[in-house]
C-alpha cells in the first residue's frame, strides 16, 4: 500500500516535470556564467548570485544533493548498529 | 575525554547562543551575503558537537531527529515543486527572496539534523564495550 | 599573502602524508583546509571558502579525532614465571619470535598491539585486567586464552596455523564467562 502511494507520487512528479519542460523554453546564450552574472539580480532579486543559482536556476541539483545527504545518513545508521541495540531502525 | 572539565563547560555555556545566532544569521542572509543553508546548517550542528565535547552523554532521541530531517526534506521538495509549478514568480518577482529564505531554512534544518545524526551515531554507537 | 597560503598548502599536504602519527596527520589536514579556504577567499569565492572552513577544518577534524579515540588496542598479556625474565629484561629468541608473529597479526588486522609481560597468576589477570589474549607457556605448549568477546579469535587461529612456530605448539581456549 505504502509503495503504491510512493509510486503514484513519483508518477505525479514525472508528469509535472514533463509538463514543465514544455512551459519553459531553454533560451540561454552559450557562456552561461555571463548570463547569470548579468541577469541574476534582476531576475531573482538576490544579491548573492550563488544562492540564486542553487535555488533558482539549478534547483534540481540542490534537491538531489539533499537527497544524497539523506542516503549517506541512512548508510551511517545502517553501518553503526551494534548488537545490543533493538531493531528500531530495521525496516 | 571522560573528565568533565569545568573550564570547558563554562566556556561552552557562554558560546552556545553565539553559535546559534551565527548559524541562523548565515541561513537567513544566505541570499544577500555569503553563506546559505548548507553552511549555516553545519554551523548549527556544531552546537551538539560542542555539547558532546563538554559532556559526552547521549541525550537525543536520534529517531526523532531523523524524522525531523525527513520532514524537512519533504517540505523542501514540496516547496520547490509548488514554487516552480505555480509560476507566481513570473508575475510577482518580489516573492522570490521569501522563497529563497524559506528554502535555505529548510536546507539548514536538514543539514543540521543530518550532521548531528552522523556525529552521534559515530560517537556513541560504534563502540563495542 | 596568497603566495604564503599556497606554500602552506604544499607543506601541510606533504607533511600530512609523511608523518608517522595519525593524530598529527589529522591536525595537518585541518591546517590544510584552513589554508585552502583562505585561498578560495582570495580568489573571490567566499561561499566555497565558508563551506571548506566549516566542513573541512572543523567537522571532519573532530570526526577523525573521535575515530582515532576509538582506535582499538589489542592487549596481549604474556604470563611469565618470575625467573623467566632474564636479568636485562631480554627474552629468549623463541619468545621474541612468537611476539613478532602476534604483532604481524595485529598489523594485518589494523589493530595496535600492546604486549604486557606479567608475572601474576592467570586467574588474577582474568579477574583484574582488561585483556584480549593471555599467553601461558608450559613445556613448549603455548595456551592462548581469549576474552569471551574477542571477535578476532577465529582469524587468529587461522593465522597461527599458517605461521607455525618452530618450537612451540599452540592450544586455543576461550575463557568462559562464568569463570569471571
Amino acid at each position: 500500500m505504502r509503495r503504491s502511494y510512493i509510486g503514484l507520487f513519483i508518477f505525479f512528479i514525472a508528469l509535472v516535470v514533463i509538463y514543465q519542460n514544455n512551459l519553459i523554453p531553454l533560451s540561454v546564450t552559450k557562456p552561461i556564467s555571463e548570463y547569470v552574472i548579468k541577469n541574476a539580480y534582476t531576475e531573482t532579486g538576490a544579491p548573492n548570485a550563488v544562492t540564486a543559482i542553487y535555488l533558482f536556476y539549478r534547483y534540481y541539483d540542490t534537491l538531489f544533493e539533499a537527497l544524497m545527504l539523506l542516503f549517506s545518513i541512512i548508510a551511517v545508521i545502517y553501518m553503526s548498529v551494534h548488537e545490543h541495540e533493538g531493531d528500531r531502525y530495521d525496516e | 575525554m571522560n573528565d568533565h572539565s569545568q573550564l570547558l563547560n563554562r566556556s561552552m555555556g557562554i558560546i552556545y547562543p553565539f553559535i546559534i545566532l551565527f548559524g541562523l544569521y548565515m541561513i537567513a542572509n544566505g541570499h544577500v551575503s555569503p553563506g546559505g543553508g548548507f553552511q549555516g546548517g553545519a554551523v548549527l550542528s556544531a552546537i551538539f558537537i560542542a555539547k558532546y565535547l563538554s559532556q559526552p552523554i547521549m541525550f537525543l532521541d536520534l529517531a526523532r531527529v531523523q524524522t525531523l530531517e525527513k520532514t524537512a526534506l519533504l517540505a523542501l521538495l514540496i516547496l520547490v515543486t509548488l514554487f516552480i509549478t505555480l509560476n507566481v514568480y513570473q508575475t510577482f518577482i518580489q516573492v522570490i527572496p521569501y522563497y529563497l529564505i524559506l528554502a535555505n531554512l529548510l536546507i539548514g534544518l536538514k543539514v543540521a539534523c543530518g550532521m548531528t545524526i552522523i556525529f552521534y551515531r559515530f560517537a556513541f554507537y560504534e563502540s563495542r564495550e | 599573502m596568497l603566495e604564503i597560503a599556497l606554500i602552506l598548502i604544499v607543506i601541510t599536504s606533504i607533511t600530512a602524508i609523511q608523518t608517522r602519527y595519525l593524530r598529527q596527520a589529522v591536525l595537518y589536514l585541518g591546517l590544510f583546509s584552513m589554508a585552502i579556504s583562505f585561498v578560495y577567499l582570495m580568489y573571490g569565492a567566499p561561499d566555497v571558502a565558508l563551506a571548506e572552513a566549516i566542513i573541512g577544518s572543523t567537522l571532519s577534524t573532530i570526526l577523525f579525532i573521535v575515530a582515532l579515540q576509538k582506535y582499538k588496542i589489542y592487549t596481549i598479556y604474556y604470563a611469565l614465571q618470575a625467573d623467566e625474565l632474564e636479568e636485562n629484561g631480554q627474552l629468549s629468541i623463541h619468545k621474541q619470535q612468537l611476539i613478532k608473529t602476534l604483532e604481524k597479526f595485529c598489523t594485518k588486522q589494523e589493530l595496535e598491539a600492546q604486549i604486557i609481560y606479567s608475572t601474576e597468576p592467570l586467574e588474577h589477570i582474568i579477574a583484574q585486567h582488561q585483556y584480549a589474549l593471555i599467553l601461558v607457556e608450559k613445556n613448549d605448549v603455548i595456551t592462548i586464552y581469549a576474552h569471551p568477546e574477542n571477535y578476532k579469535f577465529d582469524s587468529l587461529k587461522q593465522f597461527l596455523e599458517i605461521e607455525a612456530h618452530p618450537r612451540y605448539h599452540y592450544e586455543f581456549l576461550k575463557v568462559e564467562e562464568d569463570i569471571l
